[in-house]
C-alpha cells in the first residue's frame, strides 16, 4: 500500500535504515534508535509523505519470542518500540521500530507530535525504555512506586503488588501536616499491624 | 443577644479590601476518581484561579486491569471477551477490531455474508455509542428528558443484539472468518422497525438540545480545537471531524463493505463541544441509512468459512465424524495457529481509529497484543481543552470527548 514512502524513506536515510518490510498491507522500517526523531522529523516535513497523524507508540519485548532460544535479559535488541505513522492527505501509512535494550532509551517525539506525550509514558510504564527529551516522563497506568515494567515478559503474570502505606501528603494551602499518624493509616498498614501476606510470597 | 446584633463592626473592618482579606493563591481542586460527571474513574487535580482552571493534571489508572498482560497469556480467541469489555458501550466495534486484526496477520476474509452482519453491527453500537455520549452530555447539563430519550433508543437497539448475540453488552459475537451465529430468522424486519423508533426518538432529543438555550450557551466556543492541533494531539473520530478535518477510516482506507454504501462524514467547522455534539448526531443518521442500505444488500449465505483451521466445525460434524472432533479439539486446546508476523489493523470506532497491533511467534498465543483506544490520546489532550476555561466548562468538554474508561485504562 505505502511501498513508495518505504523507497523515499531508505533513498533518504540509507544508513539509517535497517530492515525494511512490506507484508499483508503494513509497511515498516527498522532504523538505529538514534535517529528516530530525525526520521520523524523528515516524515511529517516531507510533502510526498505528509504524515501528519502519529497514530500509536507502543513496544514489544522480544525475550521469549523464539521459544526455544530465548534472548539474554540484557540483550541490546531486546525491546522493539514500534511507532505508527498516517497520512490521511496521500493515504499512506508507515510503521517505524526500533530495537533498544531493556532500559535503554530512545529520542522522544513530543515536541513533533504532542500525542506522543502519553503514548511514550505509556511505553515507559509498560517496557521501562526512556525517552529523552520528554518533558514529563511519569508513570500513568500504575503508581508511582510501583516496582518493575509489567508487561516485560519476565514479569510473572501472577505478580500482585501492595500500594504502599499512604504517606504524609503536604497540604498546598497550610504546608507540612504533623506528619504520619496511625490513626488516618488502615489496620492493615499500621507499624503494629499483623501482615496477612508475606512479601516473599506475592507470586 | 440583641447587643450582639445591634453592635456597630469592629473599626478597621472597612479599611481591609476584600483582596488583603481573601487568600489569592492558586487553589488545587481535585475533581475524581470518583466523581458522577467523570464517568468511570478518571481524577483531574485542577488548579484553579478564582474559578478558571489553570492547570489540569489527568490521572488515569483507576480502572487498569491489565488487558495486554492477559491477552498475552491467553489464547487468541480468548481475548475476545476481554476485547469487548474495553469499550462496553459499543463492544462488537471491539470485536470486529480484534478479529479483523488477527485476519489480517493470518492473510484470511470472512465470507460475503458476514461482512454485511459485521457492518450492520458495527453500526448499531455506533447509534447506541453516540446515543449513550449525546444523553449523557444532555444529563449533565440538566437535561433530564434527553437522557431519557437517548437510553430508550439504546435499550431497544441492545435488545436487537441481544437478539443477534445472546448478550446485552459483553457480546464476543465474531469469529476469526465470520461470526459466531448467523442472523435469528425474522430479525432484520425487527431492526427495521426498530430503526423507525430509533429515529423518532433521535429527531426528538435533536430538537430538546441543538435549540435548546442551555444547552447551546454551555456549549458554543466551549473547548475549541483547531484541525491541525487535533490532528497532533492524535485525535481521531467525531472529535477530529468537528475540528473540520475529514478524516474517517470507512472512507479513507474501506474496510468490510463500506465502499459499497452511500453516506456522508459529517464535518465541524469550529471545533468546539457544540460541534462535536453535532457531528454525533448526524453520524447517528448516517449509521442509520448504512444499515438500511445494508439490510438491502445483504446476500445470503455461509456466516463463516468453511476451514476448519480456523473456524469451530458445525456441531453435527462434531458429534459424527472423526475429523469434525479433532478439529474442535485442536482449535479449543491449542488455539489458532497464527503465523509469526506482526500487523497493525485499524477501523473506525465509535470514537475514532481503534487500531490493534498484534504480534505472533506462531504458537497459540498472542506474542504482543495492543490495543490503540481511541479516546487515549483525547483524554491526554483534555488540559489543552479545559485550561482557561471556568471549571463549569470541565464537564461538558469531557463529555464531548466521550472519554471510555475501559478502553482508555485497559
Amino acid at each position: 500500500m505505502s511501498q513508495r514512502a518505504l523507497e523515499l524513506l531508505q533513498a533518504r536515510f540509507p544508513a539509517e535504515v535497517l530492515a525494511t518490510s512490506s507484508h499483508r498491507g503494513d509497511e515498516w522500517a527498522r532504523v538505529r534508535p538514534g535517529s528516530v526523531h530525525e526520521v520523524s522529523a523528515w516524515l511529517k516535513g516531507e510533502p510526498a509523505l505528509d504524515m501528519k497523524l502519529l497514530a500509536d507508540v507502543t513496544a514489544a519485548d522480544y525475550l521469549v519470542f523464539d521459544e526455544a532460544k530465548p534472548l539474554a535479559p540484557d540483550d541490546p535488541e531486546r525491546i522493539e518500540i514500534v511507532w505508527h505513522f498516517a497520512s490521511i492527505t496521500t493515504k499512506q501509512r508507515l510503521c517505524l521500530k526500533a530495537r533498544v535494550a531493556a532500559g535503554g532509551s530512545v529520542p522522544s517525539v513530543v515536541d513533533l507530535y504532542r500525542t506522543a506525550d502519553w503514548w511514550e509514558r505509556l511505553v515507559w510504564d509498560f517496557y521501562g525504555v526512556k525517552f529523552d527529551g520528554h518533558p514529563d516522563l511519569r508513570r500513568i497506568l500504575t503508581w508511582e512506586s510501583f516496582d518493575g515494567h509489567p508487561l516485560r515478559k519476565d514479569y510473572p503474570f501472577h505478580r500482585r503488588q501492595t500500594l504502599l502505606p499512604e504517606t504524609d501528603v503536604k497540604d498546598l494551602v497550610r504546608g507540612p501536616g504533623p506528619g504520619p499518624s496511625d490513626r488516618h493509616m488502615p489496620f492493615s498498614q499500621r507499624p503494629g499491624a499483623r501482615r496477612h501476606v508475606r512479601s516473599d510470597s506475592y507470586d | 443577644m440583641e447587643e450582639l446584633r445591634t453592635a456597630p463592626p469592629p473599626p478597621d473592618a472597612d479599611a481591609l479590601s476584600v483582596d488583603e482579606e481573601l487568600p489569592s493563591r492558586p487553589m488545587v481542586i481535585n475533581i475524581g476518581p470518583s466523581h458522577p460527571a467523570m464517568h468511570g474513574v478518571v481524577r483531574i487535580m485542577a488548579e484553579l484561579d478564582g474559578e478558571v482552571i489553570r492547570k489540569a493534571d489527568t490521572e488515569i489508572g483507576f480502572l487498569h486491569r491489565g488487558f495486554e498482560k492477559a491477552a498475552e497469556n491467553s489464547t487468541w480467541i480468548q481475548v475476545l471477551p476481554y476485547a469487548d469489555r474495553l469499550n462496553y458501550v459499543s463492544a462488537l466495534m471491539n470485536d470486529v477490531g480484534y478479529v479483523m486484526a488477527i485476519e489480517k496477520l493470518m492473510g484470511i476474509t470472512d465470507t460475503e455474508r458476514s461482512k454485511y452482519m459485521r457492518v450492520i453491527a458495527c453500526e448499531i453500537h455506533r447509534i447506541a455509542d453516540h446515543m449513550t455520549c449525546v444523553g449523557a452530555m444532555g444529563l449533565e447539563l440538566g437535561a433530564f428528558s434527553a437522557f431519557l430519550f437517548a437510553m430508550e433508543a439504546r435499550e431497544i437497539l441492545y435488545d436487537r443484539v441481544m437478539e443477534l448475540t445472546g448478550a446485552r453488552v459483553t457480546t464476543s459475537w465474531t469469529r476469526v472468518g465470520g461470526t459466531a451465529n448467523d442472523l435469528p430468522a425474522g430479525w432484520l424486519e425487527k431492526l427495521q422497525k426498530t430503526l423507525v423508533r430509533v429515529a423518532e426518538l433521535r429527531e426528538e432529543l435533536d430538537k430538546l438540545l441543538t435549540k435548546n438555550r442551555i444547552f447551546v450557551d454551555r456549549t458554543r466556543g466551549v473547548g475549541v480545537i483547531s484541525a491541525d492541533e487535533a490532528l497532533d494531539r492524535g485525535f481521531t473520530g467525531p472529535c477530529l471531524r468537528a475540528s473540520g478535518y475529514d478524516y474517517d477510516v470507512r472512507k479513507v482506507w474501506p474496510y468490510l463493505v463500506y465502499d459499497r454504501f452511500d453516506f456522508v462524514v459529517p464535518l465541524g467547522t469550529k471545533g468546539d463541544t457544540f460541534d462535536r455534539y453535532l457531528v454525533r448526531v448526524e453520524e447517528m443518521r448516517q449509521s442509520e441509512r448504512i444499515i438500511l442500505q445494508a439490510i438491502e444488500q445483504i446476500p445470503d449465505g455461509p456466516f463463516i468459512v468453511d476451514d476448519w483451521r480456523v473456524a469451530l466445525p458445525p456441531k453435527p460434524a462434531v458429534y459424527g465424524s472423526i475429523e469434525g472432533v479433532m478439529a474442535h479439539f485442536k482449535l479449543v486446546m491449542e488455539g489458532l495457529k497464527v503465523p509469526p508476523g506482526d500487523a497493525y489493523s485499524y477501523t473506525e470506532a465509535a470514537n475514532g481509529e481503534l487500531g490493534w497491533y498484534l504480534v505472533s511467534n506462531g504458537s497459540g498465543k498472542p506474542y504482543r497484543c495492543h490495543v490503540r483506544a481511541p479516546g487515549f490520546p483525547i483524554l491526554g489532550a483534555l488540559e489543552r481543552l479545559v485550561v482557561g476555561r471556568m471549571l463549569a466548562d470541565l464537564v461538558p468538554i469531557f463529555d464531548s470527548i466521550n472519554m471510555i474508561g475501559g478502553e482508555v485504562e485497559q
